[in-house]
């Protein structure tokens, strides 16, 4: 709706608009016969600005101004560094609850906004969830600027380009869709913000909200899209010709299309030896394999394969497991819900509880459970050691979709043995490699295998670390074979 | 819809591959370490069969297991372990059977091929268990005997036999599914350690048996027997014993002892040995041409000798020790081709498999060319290492 020309009326379709909201103030300032009404909410705007740069001059001028015309002169020298002219009434509502300031004139259908914003964030912070041993450990915060700022300030070619959307009918969420231009396939950047454009949501809340309305409908089990909260990352990222989503009151940016392999990436592998990542590389890959199939291989080898294991090993395994009365799989189901359990309580409880938690968790679960005679022994390794592995990842969700799996593959092996198993690992791979992320394989560059990518992959090659690539452009001969 | 009959087709195939009705759990099963065949001496046509059961109770201070044994007697080997599975409380696993013991008696009356048939038909049995034989005593009392180091007597007298396999040279390892396809192939014969008991057997049964330093009944192999016409024949020496593995390339690892003058001894550790046959017929006779190159280690030396000066102790010790294999080799081809007609190593299949034009011309049979076979022996030892000391002990 358009704004009109009557001052009062404007003011009131706010009020009304607001329900009369106690923390917008009305100002009026009276020039002469006319008169100018300042409006703005306290609650997102400072006040001390509001102060010293609009009323102040506007008070300093007050005389020389009755002959001026208010409206020219408020444009154009009023010193703000933001300043916008306000045609409608939605308009006028977003800058207002944005900390701008809204100045009503009289007889004139235009307003005009300054901004004056408070600075409601935390000060940038070491990142928490993504510990950083070698690297810069700053991380993004939840005011957007300040996230553009650690990205601007890490590449500053003129070639990191931005789009920006408003999400969210009732939130006004900004998000920014980060590329490098010249390095990210355009077709992607456009197939994003389309996607983007067309999300229908009310509410905002965090980067996942995006994340959720933007992936594919199919049930993916794994997920497939990063989300970091260190810069550093994100840059690395852009470079490789990714896409970067920041989405305003996020400490969080999405990294698209993400690969299987990237999971088994942390920030910190750029920062040391490309040898020593290797390792690193198998290690996490050899976890992931632990952490889905050990409960599932010993049930096989306990229930169905007895003669695999080495006699000296199935004596004590039998002398163990004397006197427990419930099945293999039972122990396992129990004591992985135990485990999951007490991640979870030593997750949410706040503050200092924690280590009691672990504390009573260590003592009830593995000594006393033992020696009660509800589990042998051998199972509490087995679940911790699929368990710890299971924790070597940094992505949460990640670390969630792999407890599905070593479900699904428990089930397999009590019901079916190693044929189970190996059903259950030809299911998981055929799910993987239907995956896609953005419409690029998600198994890429091993299905189908890119020999350049290769050198960001489970190697890291130092030319890969220097002269990062678009490893995607390659692949759109892939997206010819679907 | 399609859904659905995937998922069906899934199931389907997997319950068809797998069948989830053998899911066991580990402490249902008693889990047999050895088992036992001997001669029914009330009824001739029965079979007493003992086995021995590794984790029948926990010993509470010490944490290992103890070991249980069982004994019934019946027209199949099947039959008599049916039996025993009324006895115990526990099905009985015998995926980790780890040595069959067969009585002498047994062996020398009947055909082994007799009743040995079900530990190749059942999937779930173990085929790599040891066969040995047990003289003088009868076959179950070997798995009562509780012995030292290893607490499970199976796994000891199992290891024993490995070790020795490797450093001793004068035993050999044969397991079952190897053991009856010996006795399947006509012509060749096993041939299988022997186990004694040494000492009172009833002491041997009791855990004080392993409280003493010197534990009074012990377990100990022997030499090896060897067979003919599927029946227990009779004894190997050591020395044939050692000459059969240099011959059947069993061989791994071996000492030879010779004078290095007059009344002194030296040792010499075999390391490797190579052996080429060549088989040929020189007027009509079958002949084995075996040459066999030895690399041995010096580990003994109660002589005066300095090896830096001159090689000739060296030299000579070699060319004793030569002299000393092919005596071996000698005595082993005597006992078993010469004295017996039993083709243990085979030299009569080599003939028939690459000599058949030439043996049907010359009229031999399979059967009988064995026993017409003439050795020829040619040994060559090469002392590669003198260890630590370059000289004899006395200088």
């Amino acid at each position: 709706m358009t704004l009109g020309k009557d001052r009062e009326k404007n003011i009131d379709y706010i009020k009304k608009k607001t329900g009369n909201a106690s923390d917008v103030t009305y100002k009026d300032f009276p020039i002469d016969k006319k008169t100018i009404t300042f409006i703005y909410a306290n609650t997102v705007s400072s006040a001390s600005d509001i102060n010293d740069f609009i009323l102040r001059r506007m008070d300093e001028e007050k005389n020389n101004l009755k002959t001026k015309d208010l409206f020219s002169y408020v444009k154009n020298y009023v010193p703000n560094n933001s300043l916008k002219e306000i045609t409608t009434t939605e308009d006028a509502l977003y800058y207002l609850f944005n900390g701008f300031t809204l100045v009503v004139f009289d007889d004139n259908n235009k307003i005009i906004a300054f901004e004056n914003k408070a600075k409601l964030n935390s000060p940038i912070q070491r990142s928490e969830n993504e510990k950083s041993l070698k690297g810069p450990s700053d991380s993004f915060t939840e005011n957007y600027e300040t996230n553009v700022g650690l990205l601007r300030k890490r590449i500053k070619s003129e070639n990191l380009w931005f789009n920006e959307c408003i999400v969210g009918s009732k939130s006004k969420t900004k998000v920014a869709l980060f590329y490098i231009n010249g390095v990210c396939n355009e077709k992607l950047v456009s197939e994003i913000t389309q996607k983007i454009n067309n999300i229908q949501i009310e509410y905002v809340g965090s980067a996942n909200y995006i994340l959720d309305a933007i992936s594919n409908p199919n049930r993916a089990i794994f997920p497939t899209n990063l989300t970091t909260e260190r810069a550093d990352f994100a840059c690395q990222m852009l470079l490789q010709g990714r896409v970067v989503l920041m989405v305003e009151n996020s400490n969080q940016v999405i990294v698209l299309p993400c690969m299987f392999i990237d999971f088994f990436k942390s920030p910190d592998d750029y920062y040391e030896k490309g040898l020593n990542v290797f390792g690193t590389r198998i290690i996490r890959i050899i976890a992931m394999m632990l952490a889905i199939l050990t409960p599932a291989v010993y049930i096989s080898l306990m229930a169905y394969n007895l003669e695999t294991i080495p006699s000296g090993l199935l004596i004590n395994f039998s002398i163990q497991r004397d006197g427990v009365p419930f099945p293999t799989v039972f122990e396992i189901l129990v004591m992985s819900f135990m485990f999951q359990i007490l991640r979870e309580s030593d997750m949410r409880f706040p503050g200092k509880g924690g280590s009691s938690i672990s504390i009573v968790g260590a003592l009830v679960l593995g000594q006393a459970a033992v020696e009660a005679g509800i589990v042998s022994p051998i199972t509490i390794i087995i679940v911790g050691i699929s368990s710890v592995a299971s924790l070597a990842f940094s992505s949460i969700e990640l670390i969630n979709s792999i407890r599905w799996w070593q479900l699904i593959f428990i089930i397999l092996a009590s019901l079916f043995g190693f044929v189970g198993v190996m059903f259950g690992c030809i299911i998981l791979i055929t799910l993987l490699v239907s995956h896609k992320s953005c419409g690029k394989p998600f198994l890429a560059p091993f299905e189908p295998f890119n020999k350049r990518a290769q050198k960001d992959a489970i190697i890291l090659e130092k030319s890969s670390k220097f002269h990062p690539q678009n490893v995607f452009t390659k692949e759109d001969n892939d997206e010819k074979n679907n | 819809m399609k859904k659905i009959i995937k998922i069906l087709v899934m199931i389907i195939i997997l319950i068809t591959l797998s069948g989830c009705f053998n899911y066991k759990e580990i402490n249902d099963y008693a889990i047999v370490s050895g088992i036992s065949i001997d001669k029914d001496n009330e009824d001739p046509s029965k079979y007493v069969v003992g086995i021995q059961i590794m984790n029948a109770k926990k010993d509470e201070e010490t944490d290992t297991s103890l070991i249980t044994f069982y004994k019934a007697s019946g027209k199949t080997i099947y039959q008599a372990l049916e039996k025993i599975m009324l006895d115990s409380p526990k099905e009985l696993y015998l995926g980790h059977n780890e040595v069959l013991v067969l009585s002498e008696e047994l062996l020398k009356e009947k055909d082994p091929l007799s009743y040995l048939d079900y530990f190749m038909r059942d999937a779930e049995i173990e085929k790599d268990a040891l066969v040995m034989v047990s003289a003088g005593n009868k076959a179950y009392n070997i798995l009562k005997v509780i012995t030292p180091l290893e607490t499970i007597p199976s796994t000891n007298l199992k290891s024993t036999l490995n070790i020795a396999d490797n450093f001793s040279g004068t035993l050999t390892i044969i397991t079952i599914d190897q053991f009856i396809s010996d006795l399947k192939s006509k012509g060749a014969q096993p041939i299988i350690p022997m186990i004694k008991i040494t000492g009172d057997i009833k002491k041997g049964e009791k855990m004080d048996n392993i409280t003493e330093s010197d534990p009074s009944t012990k377990l100990k192999f022997d030499s090896l027997a060897y067979f003919e016409n599927n029946k227990l024949k009779g004894y190997l020496s050591n020395d044939e014993s050692t000459g059969y593995n240099f011959l059947a390339k069993t061989q791994k690892e071996t000492y030879v002892n010779v004078k290095c003058d007059d009344v002194n001894e030296a040792s010499v550790r075999v390391k490797s040995a190579k052996i080429k046959e060549k088989i040929s017929f020189k007027e009509k006779i079958p002949y084995v041409n075996i040459d066999i190159n030895v690399n041995a280690d010096l580990l003994e030396y109660n002589c005066s000798a300095d090896f830096i000066k001159s090689d000739k102790p060296i030299k000579e010790l070699e060319k004793k020790v030569a002299k000393k294999i092919k005596s071996l080799v000698t005595k082993t081809t005597n006992k078993l081709y010469k004295e017996n007609t039993s083709d243990v190593l085979k030299y009569g299949e080599k003939f028939y498999g690459k000599k058949y034009k030439e043996m049907k011309k010359l009229g031999y049979s399979k059967d009988d060319i064995a026993k017409n076979i003439q050795f020829n022996f040619k040994t060559k030892v090469n002392i590669i290492s003198t260890k630590l000391s370059i000289n004899g002990i006395k200088g």
